[in-house]
């Protein structure tokens, strides 16, 4: 039977110490010893089973339950008070056999993976590379879990990729205590995975486009997600570049990405014409306080895999968010006019070596981050054809209302399918500010005002935009969810409460889905949401 | 009163403290396991998100013996270890001719599979 260890509590926080968040009770499943239940489906099964009963207890005891993975989420996105679930030894991997993919599936059977909830993107990595496989994308690095990432929409900087939710094809969702409250969903024009499978996880089946698109980015709302179906491709290798770059060319290929016609490009990688090749990956960080300096581009390849690499780790090792020591930190707080100064000075360790080139696996190249203390991240999507507008905006805020000690970069992800991805525009250009989250001084917009007056800024400049669910925002900020995806909102909240009982949709909601005005239940959602159907749009008679 | 031996001993107090805490880290961790994680987040740095295991004891070596395995850490293997070595820790080990040997240990086991 699997096991769970209870931590009373009095807080909670994230990884990047962005609470702490009041919290009661903090549980941890390890589903059982191999040598107890030796075959791996049992072992997903009777986990299962254990996480209907704390769901069932939840609910006894009129608590929340709220399941979290790796806490990277720079907000309280993952914190709930009452109970909440660390997911992250739930990691049981299953390879897909042909004969559980469903026969009008598109998908390949070898390139099909059961991942649980707890997986990391490291650890699916590892898993796939062993495989002869490889995810298609991840984000800038390793350590969140496979539910947590796609929960809050984690992405890379593939431009014709997407993010990670992108490649999940399947979803196993608990929704309550009963076994029937056990769901296999997938869409209904890509199955994935048939009947039989979904019976031997002990699943009622919903093929359904709508519910699917909705659940993907849930924001651990959609009930608990005890695992997932992954569609990997081949083992590759990036290559990657980093080269200064001219604004002019950085904006003008963000807002084009007309690679093969660009004064930007890499000599050793063009075509049999001569042309410059498109990247797998074009990311550009900004100096936000030297307006004369030229960008930093980081681009990468894809090409195939050959062994025999040498050892890219070394060069791309990194912590993430903070470089910049506490004092200088605390001394910006008192004296903001040495932020651009220290952003200045700390450029080399901010920005990836210039010149430097590495040649990897996508797990190899987007590699582990280290905990450097107290973190914010600041991040919208925008559609990549208002970049430059978008930019401009950003730098003028951070000039005028700030400085802050962040730095800037953009980055580009092709548009989800998912109902609340917050890549939704076609090619979304993701501009974000990381850096380290300041102290209230008397020499520095606070940190709350900031927040505030960023979304302030981006509408008044009549911007269109979303932001990353698992960064930091005001959240709080009225009709912002509503601003961000209009009527998408209200069908995402559809999806969720015709598969979800009244009850259970407050058990799985949070003060993050109070305050954004996700927990809402509408009573008269469509119960054709959860019908499954066949290929064609008509009710699955199968199911 | 003379006040100066007083001033003495306790400068080599304060010395003698000092030299036995100085001390260095070396950490070795493995490239491509996965890390046991915590429940939840605790203290900076490098051990935020992984489950911490410490050894600190002193092991006393027979006449005989050369060397000491620990083996009540990391069934499964290791991800990662820190060891710390003082001058105290050095001179311990020096007076009495290697037979005693501190051991100051952090480490982080692999992951469950």
């Amino acid at each position: 039977m699997a096991i769970t260890s209870t931590h009373l509590v009095s807080n909670w926080d994230t990884f990047h110490q962005n609470g702490p968040f009041p919290a009661k009770m903090v549980l941890s499943t390890k589903p059982e010893a191999r040598h107890i239940i030796p075959v791996v489906i049992d072992r997903y099964n009777d986990t299962a089973d254990e996480i209907r009963r704390l769901i069932g207890d939840a609910v006894t005891n009129n608590e929340r339950f709220r399941p979290y993975g790796s806490t990277w989420s720079l907000n309280n996105i993952a914190h709930q008070q009452d109970r909440m679930h660390h997911n992250a030894f739930m990691n049981i991997k299953m390879d897909i056999a042909p004969a559980d993919v469903h026969q009008l599936s598109p998908y390949a059977a070898d390139n099909l993976f059961f991942f649980q909830c707890g997986n990391t993107i490291k650890e699916i990595s590892r898993y796939l590379f062993d495989k002869g496989k490889s995810l298609k994308t991840s984000g800038a690095s390793n350590g969140q879990t496979i539910a947590g990432g796609i929960s809050t929409g984690i992405h890379g900087s593939a431009i014709d990729v997407g993010s990670v939710q992108d490649y999940v094809v399947g979803i196993n969702l608990i929704t309550g205590p009963a076994s029937t409250d056990v769901v296999y969903i997938e869409r209904h024009t890509k199955p994935a995975l048939n009947n039989a499978f979904a019976a031997k996880i002990k699943s009622r089946v919903i093929r359904n486009d709508e519910l699917f698109n909705a659940a993907l980015v849930g924001l651990g709302s959609f009930g608990f997600i005890h695992g997932v179906v992954l569609e990997a491709e081949n083992l590759f290798l990036l290559k990657r570049y980093v080269k200064y770059i001219k604004r002019t060319e950085a904006l003008d290929l963000a807002e084009n990405m007309d690679f093969p016609n660009s004064t930007f490009f890499i000599p050793s990688e063009k075509d049999s014409n001569g042309n410059p090749l498109r990247p797998y990956h074009f990311k550009v960080y900004v100096n936000p306080y030297n307006p004369n300096e030229d960008y930093v581009a980081e681009v990468i390849y894809k090409k195939p895999f050959t062994p025999g690499y040498p050892d890219p780790i070394p060069s791309v090792r990194k912590a993430v968010y903070k470089e910049l020591p506490d004092f200088m930190v605390m001394l910006a707080a008192k004296y903001n006019r040495v932020i651009p100064l220290i952003i200045n000075a700390m450029k080399s360790t901010l920005f990836p070596t210039l010149d430097s080139e590495a040649t990897g696996t996508l797990g190899e190249i987007f590699w582990d981050s280290l905990h450097k203390g107290k973190a914010f991240a600041v991040t919208i999507g925008i559609d990549n054809k208002a970049t430059t507008k978008a930019l401009d905006t950003f730098l003028h805020f951070v000039n005028t209302e700030g400085p802050v000690p962040g730095a800037i970069a953009f980055r580009f992800v092709k548009a989800t399918e998912a109902t609340l991805g917050f890549t939704k525009y076609p090619i979304t250009c993701i501009l974000e500010m990381d850096g380290v989250l300041w102290d209230n001084g008397p020499g520095i917009i606070s940190y709350n005002k900031f927040l505030t007056r960023f979304i302030e800024v981006f509408q008044q400049a009549n911007i269109s935009f979303t932001m990353h669910w698992g960064k930091n925002a005001d959240w709080t900020f009225p009709g912002l969810v509503d601003y961000m995806f209009g009527n998408k909102k209200n069908e995402w909240i559809n999806a969720r409460c015709a598969l979800l009982t009244q009850q259970m949709a407050d058990v799985f909601s949070n003060d993050f889905l109070d305050s954004t005005g996700l927990s809402n239940y509408n009573t008269a959602a469509n119960p054709a949401l959860i019908v499954s159907l066949d290929k064609s749009g008509a009710v699955d008679p199968t199911v | 009163m003379n006040r100066y031996p007083i001033f003495i001993n306790t400068m080599l107090c304060i010395a003698t403290l000092l030299l036995t805490q100085s001390c260095y880290s070396v950490r070795i961790a493995s490239k491509h396991a996965i890390p046991e994680p915590n429940v939840m987040p605790e203290g900076e740095g490098y051990w935020r998100d992984k489950q911490v295991y410490t050894l600190d004891t002193t092991v006393k070596l027979k006449i005989l013996e050369s060397e000491a395995t620990v083996l009540d850490l990391c069934p499964d293997g290791f991800h990662s270890v820190e060891y710390k070595v003082t001058l105290g820790h050095v001179l311990l080990s020096g007076i009495t001719l290697g037979k005693t040997k501190k051991i100051k240990l952090k480490c982080n086991c692999v992951k469950p599979q």
